[in-house]
C-alpha cells in the first residue's frame, strides 16, 4: 500500500514507450558526474531493442522493495526513509557487483574501470530529465497511477518480447 | 589524442596512428578529415571498385560529445556510381560509437580473400569471418552480428545483397534506416568483401571545460525547442517539406513531365501517414528533435509491414516522381530498399526513368521481365528492389552504372535519364526556378545535392534585411533574381560543410530554417570541448578548405567547368503551371558561375588558383601527415 509519505516523495519515473533513444540523458549524466563524455560511465543507460523499435531507459527507479539491498554483502546500499531513494555508500562499496545481478531493471551498471555505479538522482536535481524532450524519464512525485502507467509501458513490451520468442 | 585506424584487408593488417591536433584544427573531423584522407590515400584515376580505393568512416569532430544533434558520421570513397569524389553522411549512433572506441577515422583498404566483417572493440580491431552473413539483408546482418558477439549494444553498419553485387547505388545501412545513401559507398564496401563494421566503445571523450559545455548545450537546447520548426519537425519529420515544395511547384513529377502533383492531395497528405501508419518517433544519437517515424502498416496487402523513417524522399521519389498515390505502396517499396541496402533516392530516380521510357514505348515487357512499368505501378515499385537485390533481369540492367544501362536499353532512352554534370542522377527537385539553390546544388563536389547546396532560405519570403543579416552580405530575397546569388550559394555550401565536419545534423542549422544554428553556435561548442579559441573566420576558412580539398580530388581526375553544368532539361522552359516559361538562361547561368568561381578563388574553368590553395594551406597536398 502506498502511504502518505511515499506519495509526497519524488522519484524517477520511466516511460519506455515514448523514449526516442537520443542518449542525451547518458551524455549529460557522464559529463556532470565524471567531467568527461562517456555513456559507459553514465548512471542511466539506453537499451536498444532495434528491430522492435524500442529504446528502454535503464535507471534506478528506487523500488519500494529493492532487491539490491539484501544482495549487498556489506550493507553499502540503504533505503533512505525520508526521500525513499536507494542510496549507495560509494566509500563503502567494494564493487563486488552482487547488486547488479539482483536488480531486475538492469539499473545498476559496471563502468569500464570496474566501478559499480548507480543513479543518485544528483542529490534531488537529476540532470538527465532536463534534457529529455519527450519526458520519457521524469522526476516527479510517486503517484500510484503514474507508476502503474510507466510499468505498464515496460511490461507490455517485455511480455510481447517473450511471446514473440 | 584522436586516432586513425588503417585496416588493410588484403594483408589483414591493422595500424593505429594518432592524428596531430593542428591537422584536426585545419580539417575538423567528419567530412573534412575524410576528404583529406581520401585525397592522400588515392592516386589519379584509380578505379572506384579497385582494392586501392579506400573506404573511410569518419565521425564528426563533436560526435559523441554532449552537444546537440552532433552525432553524425561521414563515409568517404571514390564513388562507384559516378567515378568522381564520393561521400555520404550517416546518422544513428554508429559514429559516436567509433568515437568512444577512440577512432576519429577508420580507413579500410584492400580486398578480403573471403567475406569478412570488422569488429572494433575499443583498441582491438578484429577481422572476422562473415561467410554466414553473406547473402543476408541488412536487418538480418545486424541481428547475426549481435548474435555472434552476444551483445546487442554493438553498433553495426553493413551492406545488403545489393552491396555484395556492387550495385552502383548500394548504400551502407545502420539500424533500420540510417544510411550512407548517395554515391554508392555500399558497392565499394561490397567490392572489398566487407559485409559489416561492428563497433563497441567505452572510452571517454575529454572535455576542456565541462561546466561551460553543460551550460552551452543546455542553453542551445532550450532555445531550439522553442522554435517553430522544432515543433513541426518532431511531429512530422521533414515530410512537410514535400508538401511545401509541391505547392510551389518545386518538385519533379513523372520524370520531369510536370512540376506539380495535384493527384497527391487526399492521398499522400502527411497527416494521412501520421494517422494511419506512424506509431512513434525515434531519434539519432544526441538529438532532441527525434524526427524518425516508426511505422506499421495495419491493413491491406502489406499488412504487418514495420519500418522506420520515411523522409520527404519517400513521398517525393516513391510518390510524385513515379506517379504513385498510395502510402502503403511507398512504405512497402521504401522498406525493401532499406532492407536490401539500396539507396532509396537513386532507386526512385531510376524507377521513374524506367517508367518513363516504358510509357514512351522504348522498352517493353520483354525487357522488364513481364512486369508492368506504367507510371504508378505497384508491381514495379515492389518488385524492382528485389530484382536489384538479386542482380537479375531489369534490376541488373540499371545496377551497374547509368552508361551501361543506356547501352543495354538503347541510346534513345538516355535522353530521359536526367543527370548532372558529374554524372549523378538529378534529384527530383525543380532547381531551374531557383538561382542560388541551383548553383549550390550543381556545383556540389559529389554531384547535384540538396544536402550541400540547397538554399532553403531563398524561397521562404524572408525580408531582405533578415536574409542579408544571416548571410552577412546584402542578399536579394527574390528567388528568381540572379544578383547576389553566388555568395548565397557559397555561404550555404560552407555552412553545410561545417555541419558535416562537426557531425551536426542540418535540421539544426540555417540550411533548414532561418532561426536555427549558423556558425556561431557550433563554434561555442568546439571551443568549450577543445579549448582552441577558434574564431568564426577560422571556422569559415576550414569549411572552405574542405570544399577545396574535395574539389582538388575531382580536378586531379580531370574535372573542369563542364562538370558544373545542370541537366539539359533545366535550360528548357517549364511548359505549364504558375511557373510557366521559367528556366535557366545559359548566359545568366554562365555569368553566375563566373561570379561563383571568382568568389571561390577559382579560374574561369573552375580550377582552384594556386594562390587560393596557398591561402587555404592546401598547396602542399598531398602532405601524407596521416
Amino acid at each position: 500500500m502506498t502511504t502518505q509519505t511515499q506519495t509526497a516523495q519524488k522519484n524517477m519515473l520511466v516511460n519506455a514507450n515514448i523514449c526516442t533513444g537520443c542518449r542525451l540523458c547518458e551524455l549529460i549524466c557522464s559529463l556532470y558526474k565524471e567531467k568527461e563524455t562517456n555513456p559507459a560511465k553514465a548512471r542511466i543507460h539506453n537499451e536498444f531493442y532495434l528491430m522492435e523499435g524500442m529504446r528502454v531507459p535503464r535507471v534506478c527507479i528506487n523500488c519500494t522493495d529493492p532487491k539490491c539491498i539484501p544482495a549487498c554483502p556489506i550493507d553499502a546500499l540503504k533505503k533512505d526513509k525520508a526521500t525513499g531513494w536507494v542510496v549507495m555508500d560509494t566509500k563503502l562499496c567494494n564493487d563486488c557487483q552482487m547488486c547488479i545481478g539482483a536488480c531486475p531493471y538492469g539499473a545498476i551498471r559496471l563502468a569500464p574501470d570496474n566501478d559499480v555505479i548507480k543513479c543518485d538522482l544528483c542529490g534531488g536535481d537529476p540532470q538527465c530529465v532536463t534534457m529529455c524532450e519527450t519526458q520519457a524519464i521524469k522526476f516527479d512525485s510517486r503517484q500510484p497511477q503514474k507508476i502503474t502507467l510507466a510499468r505498464q509501458g515496460m511490461k507490455s513490451f517485455l511480455d510481447k518480447e517473450i511471446t514473440e520468442k | 589524442m584522436r586516432q586513425v585506424a588503417y585496416v588493410d584487408l588484403t594483408n589483414r593488417k591493422v595500424t593505429i596512428k594518432p592524428i596531430p591536433e593542428d591537422l584536426l584544427r585545419k580539417f575538423l573531423g567528419g567530412r573534412g578529415i575524410g576528404s583529406y584522407l581520401l585525397y592522400n590515400h588515392t592516386t589519379k584515376g584509380i578505379h572506384p571498385l579497385s582494392p586501392e580505393n579506400p573506404l573511410i568512416f569518419s565521425p564528426g569532430l563533436m560526435t559523441g560529445q554532449f552537444a546537440n544533434a552532433m552525432g553524425r558520421c561521414h563515409v568517404n570513397g571514390k564513388s562507384p556510381d559516378t567515378g568522381k569524389y564520393g561521400d555520404s553522411n550517416i546518422g544513428g549512433a554508429f559514429g559516436a560509437e567509433l568515437m568512444y572506441a577512440g577512432l576519429q577515422a577508420l580507413v579500410i583498404t584492400g580486398k578480403a580473400a573471403k567475406p569478412t566483417y570488422l569488429f572494433i572493440d575499443n583498441d582491438k580491431i578484429q577481422l572476422r569471418d562473415a561467410s554466414k552473413l553473406w547473402g543476408k539483408d541488412t536487418f538480418q546482418t545486424q541481428l547475426g552480428v549481435w548474435d555472434e558477439l552476444q551483445d546487442p549494444d554493438v553498433k553495426v553498419a553493413c551492406i545488403g545483397e545489393a552491396g555484395e553485387h556492387q550495385v552502383g547505388f548500394a548504400c551502407i545501412l545502420h539500424q533500420l534506416k540510417r544510411s550512407a545513401g548517395r554515391t554508392g559507398q555500399g558497392a565499394l564496401m561490397g567490392s572489398k568483401n566487407l559485409k559489416a563494421v561492428a563497433v563497441r566503445g567505452s572510452q571517454s571523450l575529454p572535455v576542456k571545460d565541462p561546466q561551460k559545455l553543460l551550460e552551452i548545450t543546455r542553453r542551445q537546447y532550450e532555445y531550439i525547442r522553442r522554435t517553430k520548426i522544432f515543433e513541426i519537425t518532431k511531429r512530422w519529420s521533414n515530410l512537410f517539406a514535400w508538401v511545401v515544395n509541391n505547392e510551389r511547384e518545386g518538385i519533379v513529377v513523372r520524370n520531369h513531365r510536370a512540376n506539380f502533383y495535384p493527384e497527391g492531395y487526399g492521398h499522400l497528405d502527411v497527416d494521412i501517414f501520421l494517422d494511419k501508419y506512424s506509431e512513434k518517433m525515434l531519434a539519432c544519437q544526441q538529438c532532441a528533435m527525434h524526427c524518425e517515424h516508426r511505422y506499421e502498416v495495419k491493413e491491406g496487402p502489406y499488412k504487418g509491414l514495420k519500418g522506420e523513417g520515411p523522409e520527404w524522399i519517400a513521398p517525393l521519389h516513391f510518390g510524385a516522381l513515379v506517379g504513385n498515390i498510395h502510402w502503403d505502396v511507398i512504405l512497402a517499396s521504401f522498406e525493401k530498399t532499406n532492407r536490401f541496402g539500396i539507396d532509396a533516392s537513386t532507386f526512385g530516380l531510376y524507377l521513374a526513368w524506367l517508367m518513363d521510357i516504358y510509357d514512351r514505348g522504348l522498352i517493353g515487357k520483354e525487357q522488364t521481365g513481364g512486369i508492368d512499368f506504367n507510371f504508378g505501378s505497384a508491381e514495379a515499385m515492389v518488385k524492382l528492389p528485389e530484382l536489384i537485390n538479386k542482380d537479375e533481369g531489369i534490376g541488373k540492367v540499371i545496377s551497374h552504372g547509368a552508361d551501361e544501362a543506356i547501352r543495354q536499353l538503347g541510346d534513345k532512352t538516355g535522353e530521359f535519364l536526367y543527370r548532372c554534370g558529374r554524372g549523378l542522377t538529378q534529384e527530383a527537385v525543380n532547381d531551374r526556378i531557383l538561382r542560388a539553390t541551383c548553383l549550390g546544388d550543381q556545383t556540389s563536389n559529389r554531384g547535384n545535392d540538396h544536402l550541400r547546396g540547397r538554399c532553403n532560405l531563398e524561397f521562404m519570403g524572408l525580408p531582405a534585411e533578415v536574409l542579408s543579416k544571416i548571410i552577412g552580405r546584402p542578399t536579394n530575397p527574390d528567388p528568381y533574381a540572379w544578383d547576389t546569388k553566388a555568395f548565397f550559394a557559397m555561404w550555404q555550401q560552407n555552412l553545410n560543410t561545417m555541419s558535416d565536419c562537426l557531425g551536426l545534423c542540418k535540421f539544426w542549422t540555417q540550411w533548414f530554417a532561418p532561426d536555427l544554428f549558423g556558425f556561431e553556435q557550433p563554434l561555442e561548442v568546439i571551443n568549450a570541448v577543445t579549448g582552441w579559441n577558434m574564431t568564426k573566420d577560422e571556422l569559415w576558412e576550414a569549411s572552405e578548405r574542405v570544399w577545396n580539398m574535395e574539389k582538388m580530388f575531382n580536378v586531379r581526375d580531370g574535372e573542369d567547368r563542364r562538370h558544373d553544368t545542370p541537366p539539359k532539361i533545366f535550360f528548357e522552359p517549364i511548359k505549364e503551371g504558375a511557373r510557366k516559361g521559367l528556366c535557366l538562361e545559359p548566359d545568366k547561368w554562365n555569368a553566375l558561375l563566373d561570379e561563383y568561381y571568382d568568389l571561390r578563388g577559382w579560374d574561369r574553368n573552375g580550377i582552384p588558383k594556386p594562390e587560393t590553395l596557398k591561402r587555404l594551406k592546401l598547396d602542399k597536398e598531398p602532405s601524407h601527415i596521416i
